[in-house]
């Protein structure tokens, strides 16, 4: 007979084995000081253990993973104060920094595009996360709580503001021809 | 589009994926005796102040003024007790944190914003009692008819314009923060009713 307790740090263990690196990308996501970075990543797996307590298969997995972990960042972020946040629209006043042919390498999109995200209001950083993360739009409601309309607008303007800022990068590499 | 999907899917990682359960509960345990910095500036306050009215009251100085230097002292404590009450990292309950983000942002929000618009009635409205006392017992005190009365009456108006402004300067902080919650709050509603 499985108790509560070992149900629930099994699903924990399943959990994190399948979604450990998305969240260490998510935390990243939310703070940038490596510190902190550490102690947020500690609370969200904490609390991905806690609410195993109350999984009663009501979503999928993959939704309640990405809720409780967004929804402790969430938390985190109101504390720090930090409400002064663009939307995607507003998103081209965004410093990233330059795309040189020189800088583009892996490292440094990815570095840019956490410069991006930390500066979106939420649910659009929600939303870019999510989709860079393979999400398709009902999931991205799912976990947000957006509708599908609302969603399917962000993932637009999220592709474009990704196509334009990143472009130069695919130009560079060698073998990717563009028209 | 798949290309930069790639690349952020693909970033180094060197943090642990999965944690120690033993680990996450010694955390747990750790985790409400972490505050914030601002938390800690108003404990500081508080303690210091304690500590003067205490020292004050024990030493038997200014015995006229003994009864509101009690309800000071209480008041400092009831603020401390207030800060901790309202401001201590919680943990949300169980069958919040799987709601959808936007739900549990909203809540959060209406929480803080709660504690903030309110903060008139138990951050400020405490202290005013036992200062009018001690203001009231100065007044009384002034002999008019020494000639060093004048300097004392100057000195009770800069005590009164002193707390009038300091009181406004903390309203005036709680309301901007309240504020920009309530903005906050208007714009997450308008982004759920999309």
């Amino acid at each position: 007979m499985v108790t509560a307790d070992e149900q629930r740090d099994t699903r924990y263990r399943l959990a994190a084995a399948e979604f450990g690196g998305a969240l260490v990308r998510l935390a990243r996501a939310y703070e940038p000081d490596v510190d902190r970075r550490r102690d947020l990543l500690q609370d969200i797996h904490l609390e991905l253990w806690r609410s195993f307590a109350a999984y009663e298969e009501q979503c999928s997995l993959r939704t309640w993973v990405y809720r409780v972990a967004h929804n402790v960042g969430i938390s985190r972020r109101i504390r720090k104060r930090k409400l002064r946040l663009v939307s995607l629209d507003a998103a081209d006043g965004i410093h990233t920094g330059d795309n040189t042919a020189e800088q583009a390498d892996a490292a440094h999109d990815v570095a840019r595009l956490y410069v991006l995200i930390r500066q979106l209001e939420s649910p659009d950083d929600q939303v870019m996360l999510l989709y860079l993360e393979d999400m398709d739009a009902a999931a991205i409601g799912e976990v947000t709580g957006l509708s599908p309309n609302a969603v399917a607008m962000r993932i637009h303007r999220v592709k474009a503001i990704l196509t334009e800022r990143f472009r130069l990068r695919s130009e560079c590499r060698p073998g990717v021809r563009h028209e | 589009m798949s290309d930069i999907k790639d690349i952020w899917k693909n970033q180094p990682i060197e943090e642990d994926v999965v944690m120690n359960i033993k680990d996450l509960t010694e955390h747990a345990r750790s985790f409400s005796d972490r505050f914030g910095r601002r938390n800690l500036l108003l404990y500081a306050w508080s303690a210091i102040n304690v500590l003067i009215h205490i020292w004050a009251l024990s030493t038997g100085r200014m015995p006229a003024f003994r009864a509101p230097m009690v309800l000071m002292l209480l008041a400092y404590i009831f603020v401390a007790w207030q800060v901790w009450l309202r401001f201590t990292p919680r943990r949300a309950p169980l069958q919040n944190s799987g709601q959808a983000v936007l739900q549990f942002h909203r809540q959060e929000l209406e929480r803080q914003h709660g504690a903030v618009a309110k903060a008139w009635l138990w951050y400020i409205l405490p202290f005013w009692p036992p200062y009018l006392w001690e203001l009231a017992i100065w007044f009384q005190r002034i002999d008019f008819a020494r000639p060093g009365a004048k300097s004392s009456l100057f000195a009770l108006q800069l005590a009164v314009i002193g707390g009038v402004c300091f009181w406004s300067f903390v309203w005036m902080l709680f309301s901007r923060h309240a504020t920009r919650m309530e903005l906050e709050l208007e714009r997450i509603s308008r982004v759920r009713a999309e």
